[in-house]
């Protein structure tokens, strides 16, 4: 029978299963940033005026911002002249999926991301992002005939401006915070959705992004509206090749709600989290906000967190609408030096809003498992409710778990509960399921999903097979 | 970036020579703390530990040290004796952070043990002080530590020698006198308990008329193995009166320790525990209930550091928040790598009784070890309205249902004293503050 140490090194030992690089010429521009870069992405995606005034508004305010340090996280601070900011794949203006640059189709064939697959059998649009520029989208016409706006960012600014305009910013204001702000300057491209009002969205929309180009950062802002009474769900998937430099991935999500309208978001993220020793990796700095802007709306935000080197990512609601809802649940597992700093924040400000948070960290390896968290409730807030639940599992003796929970309640009518606890696999836990004939690799796996269960039940069906399998991989050969 | 040098309001006190009487290596610590604070000033909002506790008002009032005639002006009636161990009880007054003889009360204790002025014994350069002044406590811990680490004038000190139980409470009486001008105190109590030590003390921050002052104590506890200690702090300061209260406990292996702090009055209150657990096997517990009305401010800050295996913690927080006050909760359970088999738990309920109250808490847990059973739970929220509904059902008016509600809230704490005395006074002040209640009790 393997001891624990055994097991926990091999865990220790994981391979980066999608590290590999697509080698594809990229038009890039040159590293560094200044107000001319600013103009010369703008120039290149075509933005009307409005958009670059916007660019470099944002530009200007980030270079009076200090990189925040509160996180609980350790890093080499990115060296913000030495990034390449905007890098596109050559070929462009693609009539058709045969048009793909092959070597890149075998690349999605290889995380299992076929778009045909995809297209013919699933009946999920994808809008494949690679590195910036869109390169293929689906499902278009499918989507036009209910007045669906589902399109690459530069697409939308260029095809609906008045929608992007309006909405662009509104939600996380380009002065919110350093990354924030550094991703309003430079965003390459990205996803635009908008539902339009009472339509259900027939299909789950979703986005793979990969990062690819050696010291490229990638700058994503995905915008989606959901108008009255509109429901749409949406899925980002994330992998990206293997790297020994940090990459600096700075993404914005920005969701609007109206009246009765309903957003589903749901991430997997596994990119490349360093080797065994923490070198390279992503470092992940997002910015995801969705404003319940109207009333009975409702955003839920899921995420299953396990790969970067260093995460910092607080996916947050906005409860504006009375009777309006948040939800957050979210796993991350952190092994070897990652470091992931993440959880959620729930700003009441409507009459009879409520919130629920379920947060659950695994952490290993040597590395560090942040839960940060805020709930707020405003004095407006009458009624308004909040169930916060995180609990942590440490698989070995030299990572960490911490929670860090803000709570702030300024109306009396307001109910706020929070719990934490923090856990290990029970050796009894183990003895049980191996007693029944299970092998121990089996029995932690099993207890480690057991103890995701309610987080990945919120996944759509796509997900909840990638995610429950990236897990086990995780974990193989791991006894707590 | 360039260093800012600070100009605090402290800056001339700081600079002057220290008091007659010093020795070199305390004058040492003076000059060292005296550069923290000079350098660091008070913490602003942006300081991440004091976000929620915002120190304006503090500043804005530039306070001196009370004359030293203002302690004669206290008559004894005013320390009414029977509510601070009666006739018989240990008790140590302090006006203004300066021992006042004449209003304490000093028994004979049992196998030598001390509990004394401080001043006294650093007059006397007491060996067993050096060993522990200023080691348990850092003056960089916070900028009001240094303060009073360099402007400390006196407090208590006590000292229980190894194997000796002390079965009488030991009271702290703390209190300040109005002036035109606010004053300030920063009294410094240093506790000593050798190994298989036992005792129990209270320290009492009480105010004796209306006004404005400033009270910045800071305790130093150390315990060796198998000692026990349960420490009580009551602060109960006038509504314009700001308290910043700082404990350190040290403990070694097999120790017992309680903290336990009931908050009912002042401005602006804050207290912080911060608790090492040093050896193995030790049981450490902290509590602690304010009760805030008005526009007071009123903070808790709790840090706890299993650094040993088999530690156990375990924390009950209350607040009660009428009117427009404002509770704060900030508890941090660390434990360190190694410190297997901890067994944490920590407890935060807030109850809001009116419109504008407020509550902010922050519940942390930093965990470095895999074996450990680590829990923290907060609420927010009204009393229960089906709980009430029960009450007036059965024909009690709407106000004695609510108070009798909300002292039930705060049993919960008041029962966890242990000390008849202690509960009796915690008992009287949450009647003074919350006058209908008193009509539950009667």
């Amino acid at each position: 029978m393997p001891t624990s140490d055994d097991t926990l090194r091999e865990l220790a030992r994981q391979e980066y299963k999608y590290g590999f690089v697509t080698d594809i010429e990229a038009d890039a521009l040159p590293p560094g940033l200044n107000e001319d870069i600013v103009r010369a992405i703008s120039t290149k995606k075509q933005e009307p005026a409005w958009l670059l005034e916007w660019r470099l508004k944002a530009y200007r305010h980030w270079r009076t911002l200090a990189e925040p340090t509160w996180p609980k996280v350790r890093y080499d601070r990115p060296r913000f002249d030495e990034i390449v900011y905007y890098s596109a794949p050559k070929q462009k203006k693609l009539s058709s999926l045969d048009e793909v640059d092959p070597e890149l189709r075998a690349t999605f064939e290889k995380l299992g991301i076929s778009l045909e697959e995809q297209k013919r059998l699933t009946g999920v649009a994808v809008d494949a992002v690679f590195d910036s520029v869109s390169v293929a989208t689906t499902f278009k016409d499918r989507l036009r005939e209910l007045g669906i706006v589902f399109a690459a960012f530069s697409e939308a600014v260029r095809e609906h401006p008045e929608l992007v305009q309006k909405w662009l910013g509104s939600v996380v204001p380009h002065t919110d915070n350093f990354y924030a702000a550094l991703n309003s300057a430079v965003f390459s491209d990205g996803s635009f959705c908008y539902i339009p009002p009472g339509v259900r969205c027939p299909m789950e929309l979703s986005t793979y992004f990969r990062i690819n180009a050696a010291a490229t950062g990638q700058f994503e802002r995905t915008l989606i509206v959901a108008d009255e009474g509109a429901y749409v769900s949406y899925l980002e998937g994330c992998t990206a090749p293997m790297r020994d430099e940090n990459q600096l991935h700075a993404a914005v999500v920005e969701l609007v709600a109206l009246e009765r309208a309903r957003i589903k978001y749901a991430t997997v993220q596994n990119w490349y989290p360093g080797d065994q020793d923490g070198k390279g990796g992503i470092l992940n700095f997002v910015t995801k906000r969705g404003a319940c802007r109207g009333e009975d709306s409702r955003i839920s935000w899921t995420q299953v967190e396990t790969g970067s080197a260093v995460t910092w990512k607080y996916p947050s609601c906005i409860l504006q609408g009375d009777g309006s809802i948040g939800e957050f649940h979210s796993v991350a597992l952190t092994n070897h030096h990652q470091q992931a700093d993440t959880g959620t924040k729930m700003v009441h400000i409507g009459k009879n809003t409520r919130s629920t948070i379920v947060a659950k960290g695994i952490s290993a390896g040597r590395s560090d498992n942040s839960y940060r968290g805020l709930v707020k409730i405003l004095p407006g807030a009458e009624n308004a409710r909040n169930y916060s639940q995180c609990d942590s599992m440490l698989l070995g003796e030299e990572c960490g778990a911490h929670t860090f929970p803000s709570i702030e309640v300024r109306n009396p009518t307001a109910s706020v509960e929070h719990e934490a606890s923090t856990s290990k696999i029970g050796a009894d836990q183990i003895f049980y399921c191996r007693q029944r004939g299970l092998s121990t690799e089996d029995a932690v796996s099993m207890i480690v999903s057991g103890f995701c269960k309610e987080v990945f039940r919120e996944l759509p069906m796509e997900f909840a097979v990638e995610a429950q399998k990236l897990l086990s991989v995780s974990l193989e050969g791991s006894v707590g | 970036m360039a260093v800012l040098e600070v100009k605090t309001p402290y800056h001339e006190r700081l600079a002057a020579r220290p008091p007659a009487g010093d020795n070199g290596w305390l004058h040492r610590l003076r000059a060292e703390a005296a550069a923290h604070f000079e350098t660091r000033g008070f913490p602003t909002r942006r300081d991440e530990d004091w976000r929620y506790t915002p120190l304006t008002a503090l500043e804005k009032l530039a306070f001196a040290p009370a004359a030293a005639s203002a302690a004669a002006a206290i008559r004894a009636e005013a320390l009414d004796p029977g509510r601070f161990g009666g006739p018989d009880g240990h008790r140590l007054v302090f006006v203004d952070g300066r021992f006042a003889p004449a209003l304490s009360a000093a028994r004979v204790l049992p196998g030598n043990a001390t509990a004394a002025s401080l001043a006294a014994a650093l007059a006397a350069d007491d060996r067993r002080i050096r060993e522990h002044l200023g080691r348990h406590a850092a003056p960089d811990a916070t900028p009001f530590v240094a303060l009073n680490a360099a402007l400390h004038e006196d407090g208590a000190w006590i000292h229980v020698p190894r194997a000796v139980s002390l079965d009488a409470v030991v009271h702290l009486v703390f209190v300040s006198t109005v002036a035109a001008r606010p004053t300030d105190a920063h009294p410094r109590s240093l506790v000593v308990l050798e190994a298989g030590a036992r005792a129990a003390v209270v320290e009492h921050h009480l105010a004796l008329q209306d006004g404005a002052y400033f009270v910045n104590p800071v305790t130093e506890i150390a315990l060796g193995a198998r000692a026990e200690l349960a420490h009580h702090t009551v602060v109960c300061q006038s509504d314009q009166a700001f308290h910043v209260g700082y404990l350190h406990a040290d403990l070694a292996r097999d120790c017992r320790f309680t903290a336990l702090s009931v908050t009912t009055g002042g401005a602006l209150v804050r207290n912080h525990v911060n608790v090492e657990l040093c050896g193995e096997d030790i049981e450490c517990a902290l509590h602690g209930l304010v009760v805030g009305s008005g526009a007071e401010h009123l903070d808790n800050q709790t840090r706890i550091a299993h650094r040993a295996p088999r530690g156990t913690s375990r924390q009950l927080y209350k607040a009660i928040l009428d009117e427009r006050a404002r509770g704060v909760f900030h508890g941090k359970v660390y434990v360190a790598r190694g410190a297997q088999q901890t067994d944490a738990k920590q407890a935060n309920h807030a109850l809001l009784l009116a419109r504008a109250a407020e509550m902010d808490a922050r519940p942390e847990l930093e965990i470095y070890a895999d074996d450990v059973k680590c829990t923290h739970g907060a609420t927010v929220g009204r009393l229960d309205r089906d709980a009430l509904f029960y009450l007036r059902a059965r024909g009690i008016g709407k106000v004695d249902a609510e108070n009798l509600l909300t002292l039930a809230f705060a049993s919960d704490v008041v029962e966890r004293i242990r000390l008849e005395e202690v509960r009796r006074e915690v008992e009287r002040q949450l009647y003074t503050k919350r006058p209908q209640a008193r009509r539950i009790r009667e």
